[in-house]
């Protein structure tokens, strides 16, 4: 119950900042907005559930809420999609296939180096 | 006014997607369905929604509550990018391959189709 409530605050707070990105992105162009907040959120969500700090300090629901609500809140896989789709229904291949590339390969790249980069924290 | 919608919506997509992957993502399915159908039915929700906002039928109200908020943090990116990572780390290549493929080839189709028949 408690951890609902804490997704719920948390998605409406990853979503205003989302919607915040959005602004540095035109019509037409290229879709920076939507490719900052998945590469940043990629990164802070593996280093923040990772984070020995974290894991010790905040509570079940509280982490849950952030992971979830405000990070998983932050990304969005609809719009990318949907942007990715534009692109090509516009003729736009090479921009598209770049857009594609560059959130999968760093997505995966941010997650990796966030997890590695909070259990370092632990060995210290 | 359209900022308090979207944190509404948002809030709402963030609590929908975590009681589906409450539900839908079990350790013995070996394949995170929850995130997958969150990804796949917000994209097809998302898509329809633009559609109909474009075309004049939906207020920019809607669009915001609806579109940006609901369905932008329905699905998630972070996730889904995590848990590929997790397989990767585990040796399970043809898995993670198959989770990213499936992900944004079904969502990708979805979100085209809405696109190139009522656009």
């Amino acid at each position: 119950m408690m951890q609902g409530i804490w997704v719920l605050i948390g998605g409406a707070v990853g979503s205003l900042a989302r919607y915040s990105l959005s602004f540095i992105h035109g019509i037409g162009l290229f879709p920076y907005g939507t490719l900052f907040a998945n590469l940043i959120g990629c990164f802070l969500l593996s280093f923040l559930i990772n984070l020995p700090l974290i894991k010790v300090s905040l509570p079940q629901s509280l982490r849950v809420g952030v992971g979830t609500g405000v990070i998983g809140g932050f990304t969005t896989f609809s719009t990318f999609s949907l942007e990715l789709a534009q692109l090509l229904n516009q003729s736009k291949f090479s921009l598209g296939f770049l857009y594609l590339f560059v959130s999968i390969i760093g997505g995966l790249f941010l997650s990796w180096l966030g997890l590695l980069l909070a259990n370092r924290q632990e060995a210290k | 006014m359209n900022l308090l919608l979207i944190a509404i919506g948002g809030g709402f997509g963030a609590l929908g997607r975590y009681l589906i992957g409450k539900v839908l993502n079990k350790e013995k399915h070996r394949f995170p369905l929850g995130t997958w159908v969150v990804n796949t039915v917000g994209t097809l929700l998302l898509a329809s929604t633009y559609i109909l906002y474009n075309h004049g039928t939906f207020h920019e109200a809607i669009w915001a509550l609806v579109g940006i908020g609901f369905c932008g943090a329905f699905t998630t990116f972070s996730t889904f990018s995590q848990e590929t990572v997790s397989y990767l780390l585990e040796h399970e290549h043809p898995r993670a391959f198959l989770y990213v493929g499936l992900s944004v080839a079904s969502s990708l189709l979805i979100a085209y189709t809405v696109l190139a028949i009522w656009l």
